[in-house]
């Protein structure tokens, strides 16, 4: 039975930075937390533990798949991990989730200020 | 001492995750920067707690194991995987242990108890028997035994441990007592007067109090009357008695040369040998309640 993707939203902040920064390209863990420090503007860097928790849970639910590594990658103790196409749909979901939420943020903040009243 | 901390937290999660994360988990404490590291240890500790508490549908290896193979369709270098990635139950495990502990329980059990299993290749036994090596005395010359074996006293006789410091306490029984047996043979007896003149330190010809073990201390009342003080010292002490023949508190020199026949009247029971309890004093017997 195909899993029903609103079933795992909305998702958790870790989770949603690992799903986006799996969305490039396959990494390795230590990959993963450099991105998601770079796309937070270093305001959330995520530990090993919290990191391959969260690897863990997102395996067992199909959202991501390791991979075997580059060819030119000395280190072979690295596994690379990458987005299965269920993982894609999730996060292409919760990016409209938050677009919505966005937008309507927007809005309501739009109405709220005094001289738009 | 930072990395070893991280490893033994490592260690501390469930094995399927410490077998399926914990190498990355040490790669990534290691490449990186020192200021980051203890915050990392921080969140160690936190994802131990995590997967005891909140994981517990992840300490299975097949749930993670099955589903972690790498996609062998995206791979481009060459994979070895195993065809098999059982193990065994921790009831098994458990079955196994119990199993374990009775054998070895069993094991020791029939030691324990002799054996109570036939041991045809046994080769000597505390007990005679018809199937093991039977001893043929033929080639064994026929002749009575005839070797006078002296066993020493018995070191849990109770006037042996009453002896062995009265012994050295006495300078007398000291000098008399030559092989340290804590009785005087007839030898020693006979060699009496030679070994009390060692005794003679002043060289007046005499034994004193004082040289027999007579401590009179400058301060003590008792030595404004040392005479008699002497006299009580040599008579409390059934050798020195015996020595004293004149009962003026010193071994003169016609005593020490009749000492010989002075000690013979100490034994009581005439064996030849004077033991302790015929040298030790009576108070002192009764005090140790062997009187």
């Amino acid at each position: 039975m195909k899993p029903d993707i609103d079933d795992y939203l909305p998702l958790a902040p870790a989770t949603l930075h690992i799903l986006l920064s799996l969305a490039v390209e396959p990494m390795h863990g230590y990959g993963i937390m450099q991105e998601v420090l770079r796309q937070s503007g270093g305001r959330y860097n995520l530990g090993p533990g919290t990191l391959y928790d969260n690897l863990q849970r997102l395996m067992k639910q199909r959202m991501v798949e390791e991979v075997a590594g580059p060819r030119q990658e000395g280190n072979s103790r690295r596994r690379y991990y990458r987005l299965s196409s269920l993982g894609r749909g999730v996060l292409s979901q919760e990016l409209a989730r938050l677009e919505d939420v966005v937008h309507e943020g927007r809005m309501r903040l739009r109405a709220l200020k005094p001289g738009r009243a | 001492m930072l990395r070893w901390l991280y490893i033994q937290l490592i260690w501390l999660h469930p094995a399927p995750f410490r077998w399926r994360f914990g190498d990355d988990m040490l790669d990534d404490f290691d490449r990186a920067p020192n200021r980051v590291k203890p915050r990392y240890l921080a969140d160690a500790v936190a994802s131990v707690a995590r997967q005891w508490l909140l994981r517990p549908e992840f300490r299975h290896p097949e749930t993670t194991a099955a589903r972690t193979q790498p996609s062998l369709e995206t791979a481009s270098a060459p994979l070895f995987q195993t065809i098999e990635t059982y193990k065994p139950r921790p009831a098994a495990l458990l079955h196994g242990g119990l199993l374990a502990t009775l054998s070895i329980f069993t094991a020791v059990l029939l030691i324990a108890k002799g054996g109570g299993v036939t041991r045809p290749f046994l080769i000597g036994a505390h007990y005679p028997r018809s199937g093991l090596l039977p001893v043929d005395r033929n080639s064994v010359p026929g002749s009575d035994l005839n070797t006078t074996v002296n066993l020493g006293s018995d070191p849990s006789d109770a006037w042996l441990k009453l002896a062995r410091p009265y012994f050295l306490s006495m300078p007398v029984l000291r000098a008399l007592d030559t092989d340290r047996d804590f009785k005087l043979s007839p030898l020693e007896i006979g060699n009496a007067p030679a070994a009390l003149r060692k005794l003679d330190t002043h060289y007046e010809g005499r034994v004193t109090a004082e040289e027999c073990g007579l401590p009179i201390s400058p301060n003590s009342v008792l030595a404004a009357r040392p005479a008699q003080l002497r006299r009580q010292f040599m008579n409390y002490h059934p050798v020195l008695a015996a020595l004293d023949a004149d009962y003026n508190g010193e071994i003169s020199s016609w005593e020490i040369d009749h000492a010989g026949a002075a000690l013979k009247k100490l034994d009581l029971n005439h064996d030849g040998y004077l033991t302790a309890g015929e040298l030790i004093p009576f108070e002192t017997a009764v005090r140790a309640g062997l009187r």
